[in-house]
């Protein structure tokens, strides 16, 4: 008979509940939403299997471990992945949002994700944790397991990538008129017509 | 110097990339409540650092593999768990305690108890009010036994896993904390007729055993033989344990109330905060008896482990059954828990058993009190003690504890 030991289950469940929504998105931006769910659903498992080790912040740590569930799954069912991953392209291009958008904000959007949809996966990867997932570049190396160095150099040659793809984006975009073509993407899938 | 709107190419591209993020990626607006809460709770039903411990399969098992992922499926972990106690649907909801005098009565003054077995349990109060105060690390030292069925049916036998544990809590600033399980580890068939079966199973390495989940039965395997400590740091920062749903600080350990209605009224508050809606005059009583309880093994102070021994004693239901032995043969009073719990082994019931000569905390076990086929037919019979975790030793020390070179962390 002892006394309790501190209840992980309440740091847990502070961790769930502060970082679920961020896990989710990360894993939604890999996978798609359905199979996001459950990669966030499993990295939460690990998590909690390992409750009394969590590091501090939890966030970086998490989305290394739904990283690492996606790399699983990859090889695991590579069919599987390959429907996921797409699902996951159409909403990273903005597949979903573009329509009933103000049109110079659908332009600016269109533009910056056509724009990322042309960089190389690594690339695309770094920036969107930075831009989208909110991390800093610290964290965001965690994440991708390099170091801090590493990550700000080539964080700075992605970044350098991106802003020419973005003069190229926005310069094609006031050349031609049509605002809605094909993305130059080599990607699955880009915005619908 | 520049208006919101940003054009591509402008050196702020990580913002305008930020911008550009989908809605179907914003995290705000992507969870689904409802999933999010399913989940929550069918991960924290499943026990953390991949070990089973009490209450269900009762209490802590010590190394464990699980098999495949039916075996995730363990249990509740009263040590991490925060709503332990109801998770399972109880098996009887006695009307009346018959031993109980004080399910009828307010809790509160804890004077008027008319059954000997309170008195000696408020005379574990008051010399427990003398306990020694105050040190760097609160050590306590525990023996575990836990019993289970394994094999096939037709053939099914006991095996028994037995283990020490330390647990060295560190108060001070800066002291961390550690619990080392599983020494002198070993699961073995339980008497001579189980060795006999397990071998004409062809003594098998690893066993497998059926433990209780929250619905159903899952299968987990249990090597034989010895098996390694593991050594797990127990404290976040400066909280050390945990009270109901929270953790806390040695500050906060040694500001809790130290008469028995205030020390009540708090656990009372811990109780609503943790289980909310949840209801059940019974189902209260253990929450509260098993809080009381744990609370006594802490480093709390001398007055709030008696004010605990009170709580205890006036509790609805809460069954005190006088003298008898704990699992290593120690004279003390039993304390039991109001409801019984269905398990693979059959009804089962927890006791306590207390010291009133010194305000110890003897032993916690759990007791068959109606045994299923399954146990029977390996031997085990209503009265059999199933889990126990006896306390050998609970003392300040002024030094961490070591840890053992092959303990795994």
């Amino acid at each position: 008979m002892r006394g309790r030991r501190v209840t992980h289950a309440q740091r847990f469940r502070d961790v769930y509940e502060e970082c679920y929504p961020r896990v989710l998105a990360y894993a939604t931006s890999l996978v798609g939403r359905q199979m996001g769910e459950d990669i966030t659903s499993e990295t939460f498992t690990v998590a909690w299997q390992r409750v009394g080790s969590i590091p501090r912040p939890p966030l970086p740590w998490l989305l290394g471990v739904a990283r690492n569930l996606v790399r699983e799954l990859r090889r695991r069912d590579a069919h599987q992945y390959l429907l996921a991953a797409e699902e996951a392209q159409r909403i990273s291009s903005g597949a979903r949002t573009d329509v009933g958008d103000i049109a110079a904000e659908v332009t600016d959007r269109h533009n910056a994700l056509h724009a990322l949809a042309s960089l190389p996966e690594a690339d695309r990867e770094l920036l969107t944790l930075i831009a989208w997932h909110g991390l800093s570049a610290r964290e965001a190396a965690q994440v991708l397991g390099c170091t801090t160095a590493t990550l700000t150099v080539r964080l700075y040659r992605a970044r350098r990538r991106l802003e020419k793809a973005l003069e190229t984006a926005s310069a094609s975009r006031t050349a031609s008129t049509s605002p809605v073509e094909a993305p130059h993407t080599t990607r699955h899938e880009g915005a619908p017509a | 110097m520049k208006n919101t709107r940003k054009r591509p190419g402008r050196p702020d591209v990580m913002k305008v990339l930020a911008d550009a993020r989908p809605d179907a990626l914003d995290p705000s607006l992507l969870v689904d409540p409802a999933r999010q809460r399913e989940d929550l709770a069918r991960i924290v039903d499943e026990a953390p650092d991949g070990r089973v411990t009490r209450f269900l399969a009762p209490r802590r098992r010590s190394g464990f593999r699980p098999l495949g992922a039916v075996a995730l499926a363990a249990v509740a972990a009263s040590a991490v768990a925060v709503t332990t106690l109801d998770w399972r649907e109880p098996a009887d909801r006695p009307a009346a305690q018959p031993r109980s005098s004080a399910a009828t009565e307010r809790p509160g003054a804890g004077e008027d108890v008319h059954v000997d077995g309170h008195l000696e349990l408020l005379s574990a109060a008051e010399q427990a009010e003398n306990s020694p105060d105050q040190g760097t690390y609160w050590q306590t030292t525990t023996r575990s036994e836990n019993v289970d069925v394994a094999g096939e049916k037709g053939h099914l036998f006991a095996v028994r896993s037995t283990s020490a544990s330390e647990w060295s809590v560190g108060v001070r600033p800066g002291t961390g904390s550690l619990m080392v399980s599983g020494l002198d580890s070993l699961t073995e068939p339980r008497t001579a007729a189980d060795k006999a079966r397990w071998r004409a199973a062809g003594s098998p390495g690893t066993v497998r055993v059926e433990v209780a989940k929250k619905a159903g039965t899952g299968v987990i395997g249990y090597p034989m033989g010895t098996g390694r400590p593991m050594v797990m740091k127990t404290n976040i920062n400066d909280k050390i344990y945990a009270v109901g749903p929270r953790n806390v600080s040695y500050k906060d350990l040694r500001a809790l109330p130290s008469t028995s209605g205030e020390l009540r009224r708090y656990l009372e508050r811990a109780y609503a905060a943790d289980n909310g809606a949840e209801s059940g005059t019974s189902g209260r009583s253990a929450w509260m008896l098993r809080q009381a309880a744990d609370l006594v093994t802490m480093p709390v102070k001398p007055g709030v482990r008696a004010a605990a021994y009170r709580v205890m004693a006036d509790l609805p239901g809460v069954r005190v059954i006088g003298r008898v032995s704990d699992p290593l043969g120690r004279e003390g009073v039993g304390v039991e828990f109001p409801v019984a719990y269905p398990t693979p082994l059959g009804t089962t019931r927890e006791r306590l058993v207390v010291d009133p000569s010194t305000g110890a905390m003897l032993s916690d076990q759990v007791v068959l009190v109606k045994a299923s086929a399954r146990a029977k037919e390996a031997g085990l019979d209503a009265g059999t003690t199933v889990n126990y975790e006896a306390t050998t030793r609970m003392s300040w020390g002024e030094h961490q504890i070591t840890v053992p070179k092959n303990a795994r962390s």
